[in-house]
């Protein structure tokens, strides 16, 4: 709450903020509460600023919620702030953020262009970041070895204008990402013939390049309501293969307030040292027992509504405000695997106003 | 597959360009044609979903010049 005072007291002329608190429970008895606070500022006509301010508070956790920790209660603190500079038919960017919880820490530098052309009606936008992370696994309450990894990402998007209602995208992302990638917190005893046991620990390999292709579309419909579908094809060098089927809705209830609805269906294969038990031939390769790299099969449902609240402005005679609106979204996950089902609920309400 | 889907997807992509004046994009501009309208649901969702599934990117943005933001 001190977070969000201060983001809202910092904001003067011209300025936006943003305002959320996200919830999140699920089947194994994780609660995850953070609340958000974005400010947006315009230092020229060419330039904008925007701070993001996040925290996590996870309780109860009893698997792994946030990376490769959470594997007790705990807080994570995450701040970042972006440049945008646009001018004529093109934009810079530039983004740095810092994340930091007991066991991890991690830090983004980013940067983009993006570029208009025929007569506005394609865009091509060229997105790299790169990330840097220290992982220091706490399984003993002692300090332990500091471990790193490195991610460099590049996204290609091409976003074309079919008609006066319909719009298309097409994104490849690679990714390459070297360095410890394995989750600390899972572990397993094997035991041999002769009685003796040993603890294996998760061992994943140390690089891995990613590939992901989507397309995106938007079409408007008669009813002053839009549907967007969108499609997903993923491959990397561990053996995973996924596809990723999304669909959602947005309708105008009133001039004020709009509807959706959302559906996303994903499978994905296993990664191919992933294994439900260790064996003794695990002591020689690779093994994980980290479920998300498990073949497995999901499904998200979720409704969200958007409001403004010009009457409200009005009405308290906040002449200060420019706009004020709310927001609020409820989803619902389901993951399925050969055996076990795992169910995750996230809510999340908000406010925005621009100063 | 990848390799299969796309140029098919990125053929139709050009295949479909028109020009659109910028006096005729009322409806792209309209909030419901926006990729997202809650404003940062996306990103805790790819949080979330980052830990439960082994699959990342392809989320790109929506483009400056659509008139969609």
């Amino acid at each position: 709450m001190q977070l969000i005072a201060l983001a809202i007291a910092a904001a003067s002329a011209d300025e936006r903020v943003l305002v959320t608190g996200h919830l999140y429970t699920d089947s194994v008895g994780t609660l995850v509460v953070s609340p958000i606070a974005r400010v947006e500022s315009d230092l020229t006509d060419e330039v904008s600023i925007s701070g993001r301010f996040l925290v996590n508070r996870v309780t109860a956790a009893s698997r792994t919620i946030d990376g490769v920790s959470a594997a007790s209660p705990e807080n994570r603190g995450m701040g970042g702030v972006s440049l945008l500079r646009e001018r004529n038919a093109g934009r810079v960017s530039g983004l740095f953020e810092r994340s930091v919880e007991a066991d991890y820490r991690s830090t983004t530098v980013g940067a983009g262009v993006s570029q208009d052309f025929a007569a506005r009606c394609t865009t091509v936008d060229l997105y790299w970041w790169h990330g840097f992370d220290e992982i220091s696994p706490n399984l003993t309450g002692q300090p332990e070895e500091v471990y790193d990894k490195n991610t460099d990402s590049l996204r290609l998007t091409l976003t074309q204008v079919i008609g006066r209602g319909t719009l298309m995208s097409a994104t490849y992302d690679v990714t390459n990402v070297r360095g410890y990638q394995q989750n600390a917190y899972y572990s397993d005893v094997i035991s041999y013939a002769e009685g003796a046991v040993i603890t294996l620990e998760d061992s994943a390999p140390d690089r891995r390049t990613r590939h992901a292709v989507a397309a995106r579309m938007a079409q408007w419909l008669p009813t002053r309501g839009a549907l967007h579908p969108r499609v997903r094809l993923y491959a990397d060098d561990w053996g995973v293969r996924s596809i990723t089927g999304d669909l959602s809705y947005a309708q105008h209830i009133r001039e004020s307030m709009i509807f959706t609805l959302r559906y996303r269906r994903y499978q994905q294969t296993a990664a191919w040292f992933y294994s439900d038990t260790y064996t003794t031939a695990d002591l020689a390769s690779e093994h994980s027992l980290d479920t998300k790299l498990d073949a497995l099969d999901s499904q998200l449902g979720g409704v969200g509504i958007s409001l403004d609240l010009e009457a409200l402005r009005k009405a308290l005679r906040a002449e200060r405000l420019v706009s004020l609106s709310t927001y609020g979204s409820y989803d619902r996950y389901f993951q399925r695997h050969d055996d076990w089902t795992f169910v995750a609920n996230m809510g999340q309400l908000g406010l925005a106003t621009v100063f | 597959m990848i390799r299969r889907i796309a140029p098919i997807a990125l053929g139709l992509l050009l295949a479909g360009c028109a020009t659109v004046h910028p006096w005729e994009r009322a409806r792209l501009a309209d909030p419901v044609m926006a990729a997202e309208i809650i404003p940062e649901a996306l990103s805790m969702e790819q949080h979330f979903l980052a830990t439960v599934e082994a699959s990342a990117g392809g989320y790109g943005v929506a483009g400056g010049g659509c008139g969609c933001n």
